[in-house]
């Protein structure tokens, strides 16, 4: 499905829902009959992380769903089967029948508010780029998708390189640097063993796909990436994915490494000689030249690990969107909550003067100069970037124990992850006018 | 150092800010104080371009004044004209070459606009110019270090330490060989750079800390040997951070120094990192510690290490060093403090806990009288109890007498339970609530006065029996017991909660067989009974940890299906995500 038939699909639901006969709902004729499975995803839900999971494997399973966007907190709606109720049951996940007669008061509802019922027909097949050894536990995406029981495969460097990510409907990029500079930790963490694994690793691939070190590769990688977003491909990406992606796709033809990368020191002139136009989101951006700091850029609003740079955390709130006018905009914030709390990572956010203009920022620190959440259109394909590393773990450092989403059943945050997962699931549908 | 003399020049002049006329006409000579102090206004007002005329300005009159050229360095480097420093600084050099201020300035700037090269350049014109200086030196390898080439950097700070010594560099050398690698080296120089000044002691420690583990034996090694007494108390802080907290304190007791203030210091310092390990074995250390510690120190000072360091061998366990330490207290007048009696009752405690019961109940008749009301009875139902943990009811029901407490009908409770008076005890426990005892005890007397209204038995002598053998620490007699004692309570009257509990001591022992059929008879005899859930869920338990994950997912599958209701679903859904590997195991 390619990102443009996509949207203009969707546009075309808001007005297909809207006209849809409040009387379309099956009606019978005897006592009331639950024809349909709510999964309601506002405060009464109680595990709204494994809502996702079972809607995805009902999709997946062949069932016909809806997603109810800005209904109780963006609700699913579900054929009514055995295994769908069992599969709530077992993962704790609350459902409400849904009679005949109120779904059609419910559609009702929906065609005269700011709502809309999107059909969710096809379980998207998930990527999630990342190295082979890495523990699922230090990825918030991983950790949802595990979590919520949606499965996906893991594509590294060599699948990448050899052409495996057209196979896949969804990309996630785990918190990669595609600079090659194993997110700057390599001075300050020089002796640690997972760290010389990890550059170990990095060279060896390297070499075994022909390039002359990890930065070469990650920039073919990036390039890649950007070609499958070309293509039609839905990109999720996190925390210092986001910022190195762009920074590896603006520095083609730049030397961006420390010396301990690739062998030469980074080119003085490197932030002159970025090219911005190749990238997605950001634009005009300063490196950070100090192969000490673990900071890349000034795309970055919070700059965590800057000792004078580093910005406090505060708080982020949803935009609220036309749901019949802007469906991909309004699928991508539904969520239980408008605020929620920020939290830190290598690239905590992304500076408000760094954004190309025709970037949407779907979440924002009112009054900050930088924004979280942010999405956009590339060729036939969409990305969307998130900032920060786990939603609930604000302050993560290496080596922190992970974090168990089963004590964080209702997470806001990780919300807006499974939301990316499940929105390419949306069914395509013809424009009439 | 220099930073803090810039820091000193900016605060005073902050101070003196706003006493500046701001209307002082360009082009009339100022003084050198004037216009410091005009440039400073303007770059607290954000206005950089001007503060750099005014620093400019006073330039033209004292070329080599440190505080307009530091200054003139950070207005310049705000509105992003620093090379045009360049004039200004060669005209402080000629004027002043030999000020070590100027010269770092210059390799500052060198370093930042021209590179390496440039850096290289005018490091070398420093050292021609000043030999006996070592901050060339110092600067170089910092700056080297700074942007990760710890390569270079030890070269340079090998050549200064060629001409200088070891010692003047120690202190930057060290973490730049840490940052190469080099753990062996840059525990050399950190030892020096301690044994200068015994303040590095935390950050050596914090860097060599970071040696990969196969490192560390040899690194160990050279402290010990070739580091001297500064070395040793480097290696005592890493073996304590290491988990070795015995062997640090071997290493650090032999290596403390005869001059008193300096060894206090050393063994504070040891006492509160050995605190923060929370083990037992880091309490024994802290325990050592602090003993020695009083050797070091006089009066009240001496009393309160000694009261420290028993309550550490308490805590530890070490009855022979808390002892050892209360015998030195003296207990009379004012010294003996509340504190004090605060140690003796942790150590009747840790006696008590420990199956001493009667010399804890010794020591508590002679400090009776100087305890409070609620730790006396607090410390009499642990005595109590430490006499019913040892079959003795009698000698129990004696301690606590006719006392009303919550704690003494709660160890009432608990001897009727055990003669299997399961009436009395049910209302016993109730009537000593949930806060009778301490959590523990408290969260045992929940979790059996729930198996007691299950067993509606009136006595049940077997099973009292058997509950006394598990709390007396001989579990495989008491699952048998308990097993037995089951036999003889009807299938839907209790059964099937004795079984559970007979499995869980099971499953808590490791004896994972026994427990998987104890559990299953438990579900035979009531299949949809009260204690089935837990059945069940103690049945998936043991299955997953015997790695049958089919059969455990099976049983919760059930669990949670059947009993949705159930307070143990959360725990079972819990446990079904560990299997399926949703979140990690705990």
């Amino acid at each position: 499905m390619k990102r443009r038939d996509f949207v203009v699909a969707l546009g075309a639901g808001a007005l297909s829902t809207a006209s849809r006969p409040l009387a379309a709902a099956p009606r019978s004729s005897g006592a009331v009959q639950a024809t349909q499975l709510l999964i309601p995803m506002d405060d009464r839900q109680t595990n709204h992380l494994k809502a996702y999971g079972v809607t995805f494997r009902s999709i997946k399973r062949g069932g016909r769903a809806e997603w109810l966007l800005n209904y109780r907190g963006g609700s699913f709606l579900l054929k009514d089967d055995r295994t769908a109720r069992r599969e709530a049951a077992l993962e704790g996940v609350l459902v409400e029948d849904l009679p005949a007669a109120r779904e059609a008061d419910l559609r009702g509802r929906i065609a005269a508010s700011n709502m809309d019922a999107i059909p969710l027909e096809k379980a998207p097949r998930v990527a999630v780029y990342a190295p082979p050894a890495a523990a699922p536990w230090d990825d918030a995406v991983t950790m949802a998708l595990e979590y919520a029981g949606i499965a996906y495969d893991k594509v590294w460097d060599p699948e990448v390189i050899g052409g495996a990510l057209p196979d896949y409907e969804w990309l996630h990029l785990h918190h990669e640097d595609f600079t090659g500079q194993y997110s700057k930790f390599f001075l300050t963490s020089g002796g640690a063993p997972w760290l010389r694994d990890m550059a170990r690793l990095h060279v060896e691939t390297a070499r075994a796909l022909g390039y002359s070190d990890p930065a070469a590769l990650k920039k073919a990688v990036a390039r890649r990436i950007r070609g499958y977003v070309n293509e039609g491909g839905f990109l999720f990406a996190m925390c210092t994915a986001t910022e190195t992606l762009e920074i590896a796709l603006a520095a083609e033809d730049v030397d961006v490494a420390a010396e301990y990368s690739d062998g030469s020191p980074m080119d003085p002139d490197a932030s002159a000689r970025l090219r911005w136009e190749r990238t997605l989101a950001f634009r005009g951006a300063t490196l950070e030249q100090s192969p000490q700091i673990a900071s890349f850029s000034d795309i970055d609003g919070h700059q965590v690990n800057h000792p004078t740079r580093r910005q406090p955390l505060g708080a982020f709130r949803l935009f609220n969107f036309s749901a019949k006018i802007d469906p991909v905009h309004t699928m991508l914030v539904q969520c239980h909550r408008d605020v929620i709390a920020d939290f830190y990572g290598l690239t905590t956010s992304f500076s408000r003067e760094r954004l190309k203009p025709s970037v949407t920022v779907l979440a924002e620190e009112p009054g900050a100069p930088w924004v979280k959440y942010i999405h956009g259109d590339f060729g036939q394909g969409t990305w969307t970037f998130l900032g920060g590393h786990d939603p609930e773990d604000p302050q993560h450092q290496i080596g922190d124990p992970p974090t168990d989403l089963s004590l964080h059943t209702r997470s806001p945050g990780y919300r807006l992850i499974l939301n990316n997962v499940l929105f390419p699931a949306a069914k395509k549908r013809e424009l009439k006018t | 150092m220099r930073a803090r003399r810039v820091v000193t020049v900016l605060c005073l002049g902050l101070l003196l800010g706003p006493a500046v006329s701001l209307s002082q006409e360009p082009g009339r000579p100022v003084t050198a104080e004037g216009a410091r102090q005009q440039g400073l206004t303007f770059e607290r007002q954000g206005r950089f371009g001007e503060a750099a005329a005014a620093y400019r300005h006073g330039l033209a009159t004292a070329p080599a004044d440190v505080a307009l050229l530091v200054g003139l360095e950070r207005s310049l480097a705000r509105v992003g004209q620093i090379e045009s420093m360049w004039p200004f600084v060669r005209r402080a050099v000629e004027t002043d070459p030999s000020n070590e201020w100027i010269r770092g300035l210059e390799f500052r700037l060198g370093a930042r606009l021209g590179g390496a090269d440039s850096a290289a350049a005018v490091a070398s014109r420093w050292m021609a110019a000043m030999p006996a200086s070592v901050m060339p030196y110092r600067e170089w390898g910092s700056w080297l270090a700074e942007r990760g080439d710890a390569v270079g950097a030890s070269a340079v700070l090998a050549l200064g330490r060629e001409r200088f010594g070891d010692v003047p560099l120690a202190e930057i050398s060290a973490p730049v060989l840490a940052q190469a690698g080099e753990w062996d080296q840059a525990a050399h120089q950190w030892a020096l750079a301690v044994r200068a000044n015994v303040g590095l002691l935390s950050p050596a420690a914090a860097s060599l800390g970071r040696a990969p583990e196969s490192s560390r034996s040899t690194m160990l090694g050279a402290l010990m040997d070739g580091g001297g007494a500064a070395g040793r108390w480097l290696a005592s802080d890493l073996l304590l951070e290491w988990g070795q907290p015995d062997v640090a304190w071997t290493v650090l007791d032999a290596a403390l120094p005869g001059e008193r203030v300096q060894a206090a210091g050393l063994l504070s310092r040891f006492a509160d990192r050995a605190l923060a390990l929370r083990t037992a074995a880091g309490a024994e250390v802290r325990g050592y510690a602090l003993e020695r510690m009083a050797r070091f120190t006089t009066g009240p000072a001496q009393e309160r290490a000694r009261l420290d360091a028993a309550q550490s061998f308490a805590d530890a366990g070490n009855l022979v060093g808390a002892q050892r330490m209360l015998s030195q207290l003296s207990w009379e007048g004012d010294r003996a403090s509340a504190d004090a009696a605060g140690t003796m009752a942790t150590f009747i405690r840790v006696l008590a806990d420990a199956g001493l019961v009667a010399e804890a109940e010794s020591r508590y008749r002679e400090w009776e009288s100087r305890l409070g009301a609620v730790e006396n009875a607090e410390i009499r139902g642990r005595l109590a109890l430490g006499w019913v943990r040892r079959g003795e009811l009698e000698r129990a029901e004696g301690l606590v007498g006719a006392d009303s407490s919550v704690a003494a009908v709660s160890v009432r409770g608990w001897i009727a339970l055990y003669r299997g008076e399961l009436d009395a005890a049910r209302r016993l426990f109730r009537e000593a609530g949930p806060h009778a005892q301490d959590r523990d005890e408290a969260t045992r007397s929940t979790g059996l006065l729930v198996l007691l209204e299950r067993v509606r038995a009136e006595r049940a002598p077997d099973l009292g029996s058997a509950l006394l053998h598990v709390t007396r620490g001989d579990t495989a007699r008491g699952i048998a017991a308990l097993q037995a004692a089951a036999a003889q309570v009807p299938a839907r009257a209790g059964r099937a909660d004795v079984l559970t509990l007979a499995g869980e001591l099971a499953a808590r022992s490791g004896a994972l067989e026994t427990a998987a059929s104890v559990f299953g008879s438990a579900l035979v005899a009531d299949p949809d009974g009260p204690a089935a859930p837990a059945a069940e869920l103690g049945l998936a338990s043991v299955h997953a940890r015997t790695g049958r994950n089919a059969e455990a997912l099976g049983h919760l599958e059930h669990l949670i299906l059947t009993y949705p209701e159930s307070a143990l679903v959360p725990q079972a859904r819990r446990l079904l995500d560990e299997i399926r590997g949703a979140v990690p195991k705990t």
